[in-house]
């Protein structure tokens, strides 16, 4: 086999960055006719972790159903302006890794998506830091989850968040070296999409988590 | 960086940020701003989905599930909400 023959063997196999449309066979039925972006596996995940936040969401609600006037006066010992900071962060992440993944996929400033993905890791640890601070100050005052069933709920939500979030950092470097490896060669966006999904359902759940705590009344 | 931000996701953004700004600013008092602040979160949760989740352009089925759990997490919170 000569050099050639085998190097155009090698970029036969090679899968190359595919843009959204195209990539897939046609579909006939609307049911399945689109692009899921990134790997089935991953949408298992953030559907079914989606779905236990709903049964958290109703476990929240139902229990402060039973102490309305405990759970408002609890909710306004938090630091809104806290919850509100780390929502825009989320957002400006989120917009961030939007920009990385076109950037490589459709290969726009593709030499960007490094620094995109590197911005949206740092988005991300201005969030660690402002929860680490309010988690701090609410301690230092005593409202532990033992406080009431408000601070109990507060500590598992957002900490289950927080858990994911931080699996979303990680992510997030995952990102980076990806978008770094891009620059010298050809990369499978499947991956690419997956991280970035899964770093937008952290953003999803935080927008519907920072009304729920911190502004319901 | 213009053509990247020529995109469906740019002005989304820009909306979702003002939203939340005004559900920060305006905070929820009562019951009718609760109301607002949760369904502003709600529409907010469905547009990340939909333009930064690429949701929008997936397969019908994906697009009922995230109806669906909208749907469901509007319902269950509004719910409880209501009988408390």
């Amino acid at each position: 086999m000569s050099s050639d023959t085998r190097s155009s063997s090698a970029a036969a196999l090679a899968v190359p960055v595919t843009g959204r449309a195209g990539a897939e066979p046609k579909a006939t039925s609307r049911w399945l006719r689109g692009h899921v972006p990134g790997e089935a596996g991953i949408w298992i995940f953030i559907l079914g972790d989606m779905t236990l936040y709903i049964f958290l969401f109703a476990g929240f609600m139902h229990d402060r159903m039973k102490e309305v006037d405990v759970f408002n006066q609890s909710a306004a010992t938090l630091h809104i302006n806290t919850g509100g900071i780390n929502t825009l962060l989320l957002l400006v992440s989120s917009i961030l890794v939007v920009f990385g993944v076109r950037a490589l996929r459709e290969k726009i400033k593709k030499q960007y998506a490094p620094l995109f993905f590197a911005l949206a890791f740092l988005c991300g640890a201005g969030f660690v830091v402002n929860k680490y601070i309010e988690y701090s100050d609410l301690v230092m005052k005593g409202f532990t989850p033992y406080w009431n069933m408000f601070y109990l709920w507060y500590y598992v939500l957002t900490g289950i968040h927080l858990t994911h979030l931080l699996g979303g950092m990680w992510v997030l470097i995952y990102l980076f070296r990806v978008a770094q490896k891009a620059q010298r060669e050809e990369i499978t966006i499947r991956g690419v999409e997956s991280g970035a999904s899964f770093w937008h359902c952290v953003d999803l759940l935080w927008v519907v988590l920072f009304p729920l705590l911190y502004l319901m009344r | 960086m213009l053509a990247l931000a020529r995109n469906a996701a740019t002005p989304v953004w820009i909306l979702l940020m003002l939203a939340t700004l005004l559900s920060w600013s305006v905070g929820a008092s009562d019951a009718r701003a609760t109301f607002i602040v949760m369904t502003l979160g709600f529409i907010k949760a469905g547009l990340v989905a939909a333009f930064f989740m690429e949701v929008f352009h997936a397969p019908l089925w994906l697009r009922l599930l995230f109806l669906a759990w909208c749907t469901g997490g509007y319902g269950a919170i509004i719910g409880f909400y209501c009988l408390g």
